[in-house]
């Protein structure tokens, strides 16, 4: 059982971020203070919600670029209709809109995938550019910073806030919560319902899942559904905290969010992958980012040392595997 | 006959205007093992597909417990107790040894949600029926293959088999996971389950079966019980032809002078240690062993695909330092894999581009380019030696049959005229009447003057084709049999002592 955990992805990727911490803590201490913590969460808060949606896809075998596009096109839509509604009221309601919008967009993905059995890869590139072709055509392109009262009210809220004597005041945002909430949404999600199993069964072996009685197209309809309302739901966040609604916000950073969960140990081939994992596999990033940035590395290298650690990271279940020889078969008796 | 369970009355099914069944009835009851033997397009699969309900036949009946199906639909086929194990076992290899057992009936009861603590329960409940314990956290992916087996029966028996059909259940197995595997089918029979078992291999075939079917060119040509049936026998309704099983057929002498491969205190920690032999010109030697005896790591080793810590390998009295495989085979040595599919061929490239892969330096025209006309002249004439079925060289490989393709795995070697050739299973699910040809393509090299090295644990093939035999166990050649030592009770004893 503890050689089981020892051997895991998400224990190696855990190990390296305690080692990460205690290195960054003796070459500047400024990194293990709560102000720098509430930081790192702030800025993987979007990406985790993300990383929900993008691990789902790949379980299932399929590598999703479209969550970033669903995640800004429909906040950004959201947004432009409740100020030109003029509404004010709570943030609640622009996750409200955002969501159905979210899922429809994930639904035409699915449609592509299941329907003509196009690989997922091709479909979402092309939904990628759809999606925010179509914001920036019929939506609109411009910055909106004047954001309606409930939204900033939103933005401002704090759970906890400490005073650092060099760095001003620090705060954690309540969507932190929303984060965990939605990760154990979908673990439950994929650990307990059919459907979920059906995601890992239709990764592992998909001809085998049609003929052990998986209703492919149905896994597939809820699993790009359900991506397509977590990619929303990091969009609306997105726009809270960081105070604007911007149709580009997320694009770009898609890869990230996929270096992530990949680094968390999801096969991009489909069948593995588990939300600790794949939020362990950002939290990687995201301390690394923000190591090299206190360490007064300059921004260049950090894309360098992302890579290095993807590659790596990636590279290590690989070499482990291949030490494992063939086992001779179990021995019945007569 | 009111015991049958299944019963096949005059059943006909073709494919566009080729008979795959001609009037094949048969009968099976409960609680025996039958085995259906025929060689490849025989008619075997269409067979199990109709009685699993995949391919409506197109004449005859199908009686399940006396009541005739018309048109026997595959959910029909299950509910009356039909199982078919394929050869990729339908497992997930992603899950769990308990999810993939459970999961069908998971599935078939309707649930939205997974009661873990019942997939559990029912993967131990149905391992207990063949008396199996298997770490049930395990991904299937990890286990070998007689463990994926063992979790694809019991996965049949909790849909309440009463008849499991499995196809070339023994084509990955070990010896011992042989004998293994036949100890659960013996329990399955004392429970009553009858069990019709596809296999290719005879002797297998003789040990396990009570009745055996032969098909050829879609009818069934014997149904006899197997206790007066001998290999001989079954190979000849097989083929149409008689074949010759006689051992002593094998041929020339070797030229016990000249020595092609020399081997010295070959060592690897984990896989082999201390190996020395000598192999002569025109000898065929087989090395035997269970798996992890080092006969794969041997292998692999001689051809440079593992690196040895100590010991010293010449050829034709050159130290030949085996680093690499392009260095092996400069060195003059050349290995045809085991899993020919997946390690010998580009499946989906033309049969002349396959053939010439090693010798395409020497095939060079004018500018250095490739002279296309050579290489066609030089594949046909390969395809021709080796009586290669092929309606053109530009066909992909994907389309010849597992023995064409095995010889096209032999001729791009042969092509290139090493010294010495490494045959690792070179008849690993090969239908008989190729394996025989194989076999005597060996012989032939041998003859011409080949030093041939054949790694095997189909014994009595070794016997067929070697000179001598040597055995390995635990990494060390602990036996040496020559030609007139070789009886295959003497060799399996040696090889069970491991």
């Amino acid at each position: 059982m503890i050689r089981q955990i020892t051997r895991s992805n998400e224990f190696v990727i855990a190990v390296s971020i305690v080692i990460l911490s205690i290195v960054m803590t003796i070459v500047n201490p400024a990194y293990f203070t709560l102000a720098n913590l509430f930081g790192m969460f702030r800025n993987a808060t979007v990406f985790g919600i993300l990383a929900l949606a993008c691990l789902i896809v790949m379980i299932s075998g399929g590598v999703d670029v479209s969550f970033v596009a669903i995640a800004s096109a429909s906040s950004y839509i959201t947004l432009t209709l409740l100020i030109n509604r003029g509404f004010q009221g709570s943030a609640l309601v622009a996750y409200l809109i955002a969501l159905p919008i979210g899922v429809l967009m994930g639904c035409i993905n699915a449609f592509f995938v299941s329907r003509f059995k196009l690989p997922t890869f091709v479909v979402t590139l092309g939904t990628y550019s759809m999606y925010y072709g179509f914001v920036l055509f019929f939506v609109g392109s411009g910055y909106l910073y004047t954001l309606p009262a409930g939204i900033s009210a939103y933005a401002r809220m704090r759970l906890v806030t400490v005073r650092g004597a060099e760095v001003g005041t620090s705060s954690l945002h309540p969507s932190v919560l929303l984060l965990l909430g939605l990760a154990v949404l979908v673990w439950a999600f994929l650990k307990y319902t059919m459907i979920g199993r059906g995601i890992y069964a239709l990764g592992g072996a998909r001809d085998v899942a049609e003929r052990t009685g998986f209703n492919i197209p149905v896994v597939q309809f809820v699993m790009f559904g359900l991506a397509g309302a977590l990619a929303s739901i990091g969009g609306v966040t997105q726009v809270a905290l960081y105070r604007n609604g911007n149709p580009a916000a997320l694009m770009g950073s898609e890869l990230d969010v996929i270096a992530a969960v990949v680094l968390g140990g999801a096969a991009i081939t489909g069948g593995r992958g588990t939300v600790v994992g794949s939020l362990l596999g950002l939290m990687l990033i995201v301390i690394l980012k923000s190591s090299l940035i206190l360490a007064g590395i300059s921004a260049e290298w950090q894309r360098f040392v992302i890579g290095v650690a993807l590659i790596i990271g990636t590279s290590l279940p690989a070499i482990r595997g291949a030490r494992l020889r063939r086992r001779p078969g179990t021995v019945v008796a007569g | 006959m009111n015991s049958d369970f299944l019963r096949l009355e005059g059943v006909n099914k073709s494919f566009s205007g080729v008979e795959a069944l001609r009037g094949v009835s048969l009968s099976i009851e409960p609680g025996k093992i039958y085995c259906l033997v025929g060689e490849n397009g025989s008619g075997k699969s269409t067979l199990i597909k109709v009685v699993a309900g995949v391919y409506p036949p197109d004449g005859g009946d199908i009686a399940i417990d006396g009541r005739i199906h018309k048109r026997l639909q595959p959910i029909e086929s299950i509910h009356a107790g039909i199982q078919v194990i394929f050869q990729d076992f339908s497992l997930f290899p992603n899950l769990t040894v308990a999810e993939n057992i459970a999961l069908n009936q998971e599935i078939s009861s309707n649930r939205r949600l997974v009661r873990w603590g019942e997939v559990k329960r029912t993967a131990t409940r149905a391992l207990g029926k063949i008396n199996v314990k298997l770490d049930l956290n395990a991904l299937a992916g990890d286990l070998a293959v007689a463990d994926r087996q063992l979790i694809a029966i019991a996965k049949a028996l909790l849909e309440n088999a009463r008849l499991i059909i499995m196809d070339e259940p023994t084509t990955a197995l070990t010896q011992i996971e042989v004998r293994s595997l036949f100890n659960v089918i013996n329990r399955l029979k004392q429970d009553g389950i009858a069990i019709l078992f596809v296999s290719h291999k005879l002797d297998e075939v003789l040990q396990i079966a009570d009745q055996v079917f032969v098909m050829r060119n879609g009818e069934k040509v014997l149904d006899q019980s197997a206790a007066g049936l001998d290999r001989a026998t079954l190979a000849r309704f097989m083929t149409g032809r008689t074949i010759e099983f006689d051992e002593s057929q094998s041929a020339s002498e070797p030229d016990q002078e000249t020595v092609v491969l020399q081997v010295r205190g070959l060592t690897r920690a984990g896989a082999f240690s201390d190996i020395s032999l000598d192999l002569h010109v025109g000898e065929i030697l087989g090395i035997t062993g269970l798996l992890g005896s080092g006969r794969t790591g041997l292998a692999l080793a001689l051809f440079g695909m593992l690196k040895p810590e100590a010991g010293e390998v010449t050829v034709r009295g050159k130290t030949a330092r085996l680093e690499s495989v392009p260095r092996a085979v400069r060195s003059g040595i050349g290995y045809v894999p085991e899993d020919r599919l997946t390690e010998g061929l580009f499946l989906t490239q033309a049969i002349d581009n396959n053939l010439v892969i090693c010798i395409v330096d020497s095939l060079r025209g004018r500018f250095r380019l490739l002279d296309r006309g050579m290489l066609r002249r030089s594949a046909v004439d390969w395809v021709n030696r080796l009586r290669i079925l092929a309606s053109s060289v530009r066909m992909p490989v994907s389309s010849l049959s597992g023995g064409n393709q095995q010889r096209v795995v032999l001729a791009k070697w042969l092509a290139r005229e090493p010294s010495v050739l490494i045959l690792n299973g070179p008849t690993v699910g090969v239908d008989v009447g190729s394996k025989v040809e194989i076999h005597e393509i060996i012989r032939e090299l041998g003859r011409r003057g080949m030093a041939l090295l054949v790694i095997s644990d189909d014994v009595p093939e070794l016997m067929s084709v070697c000179h001598r035999i040597l055995l390995m166990r635990h990494g060390r050649i602990v036996e040496e049999f020559s030609r007139s030592e070789f009886t295959e009770e003497a060799i399996n004893r040696m090889l069970v002592l491991a």
